[in-house]
């Protein structure tokens, strides 16, 4: 038999489910002893969470002291405003990625044959662009000469003229343009 | 009787086909040029080129990338447009909104691209579009 005044509340009613209803007054009393019980428990929760963190700041406290002096600055960059550290880095950051880029660029170029500017720009060596422009020239002369040009003929033609400097590559691909667009070159991209 | 029948039944299953088409709008390739010669025009949808009794007809954009520096690129990109053996107009460009335009097509997509002559039969493109809606996608058999 299930007490019909505690049905309502499921979790009480299961503690119940055979028992008889306790009387009212027996019931307040038992209520009241456990909100009691409930305030004593928190209590004793807030004092040993006192204590807990008491420890820690004195632990902490003994860390800082026996640390020697670089870990000191170290921390009082990390402790240094938010704003401030993000200008230092972003400059830093930045100074460091245009270092790594140039160098980079002179590896790239020595591995290219080139040496790069002072901007970072690779100069061209004048004698192989030449010879390059003039291979690329003589290319387009023999596939003038071809009823049908492969794409992958084409594709060929172009990475050898994108390996032009600027001012050669445009001339080319404006060569090979003029001779796609007379039909001189009969093939598509 | 059963030939009847037949047709009957025939129509019917070809009836929903029809109900679900569709608005479509082929675009065929068309080629204009300026009356100076020295600048035109090419439209057209992929589809409807490649679907075209005319064997020479076809219209499309492309680009290729070409290493220069580490992380530095050099791009090339052209359409090209023809509806006449041996005549293929090809048009280059380095201009990155243009190149942008060329990304932007799609499969079966409507292409449309000017160019500018500069007198000696060298192309450079200076109006890439495209143009991806259902009326000119291939139309789907379709039981439903």
């Amino acid at each position: 038999m299930i007490c019909k005044r505690w049905r309502a509340g499921v979790s009480m009613a299961a503690l119940w489910p055979t028992l008889a209803c306790p009387p009212a007054s027996a019931m307040m009393k038992l209520l009241g002893s456990l909100a009691l019980a409930q305030l004593l428990l928190l209590a004793l929760m807030y004092l040993k969470l006192s204590a807990v963190e008491e420890r820690v700041e004195v632990a902490a406290q003994g860390s800082v002291a026996a640390e020697p002096e670089a870990w000191n600055s170290v921390r009082d960059n990390v402790e240094a405003p938010l704003a401030g550290a993000q200008v230092i880095d972003s400059a830093e950051i930045r100074k460091i990625v245009r270092e790594e880029l140039r160098a980079a660029r002179q590896e790239w170029a020595s591995a290219e044959g080139r040496e790069p500017d002072s901007a970072g720009q690779p100069i061209y060596d004048e004698a192989e662009m030449q010879d390059r422009q003039d291979r690329i020239l003589s290319d387009l002369d023999y596939l003038k000469g071809q009823d049908e040009v492969s794409q992958a003929e084409l594709d060929l033609l172009l990475a050898e003229i994108a390996r032009l400097d600027p001012e050669r590559r445009s001339e080319m691909f404006k060569e090979l343009n003029r001779a796609m667009n007379r039909g001189e070159i009969r093939g598509n991209l | 009787m059963k030939t009847k029948m037949l047709i009957v039944l025939t129509v019917l299953m070809a009836l929903p086909a029809w109900l679900h088409a569709g608005f479509t709008q082929p675009a065929p390739v068309i080629i204009e040029l300026a009356e100076d010669g020295l600048s035109g025009f090419a439209t057209g949808d992929m589809l409807s080129a490649r679907d075209s009794v005319n064997p020479f007809e076809f219209i499309g954009c492309g680009i290729r990338a070409f290493e220069t520096a580490p992380d530095t690129a050099f791009y090339q990109g052209f359409c090209q447009a023809r509806l006449v053996d041996g005549e293929t107009f090809t048009c280059f460009t380095n201009n990155k909104a243009l190149l942008d335009g060329i990304q932007s097509i799609a499969d079966n997509s409507f292409v449309t691209f000017s160019w500018t002559d500069d007198g000696t039969g060298s192309l450079t493109c200076s109006r890439i579009g495209s143009s991806t809606q259902s009326f000119y996608l291939p139309k789907i058999k379709s039981n439903l």
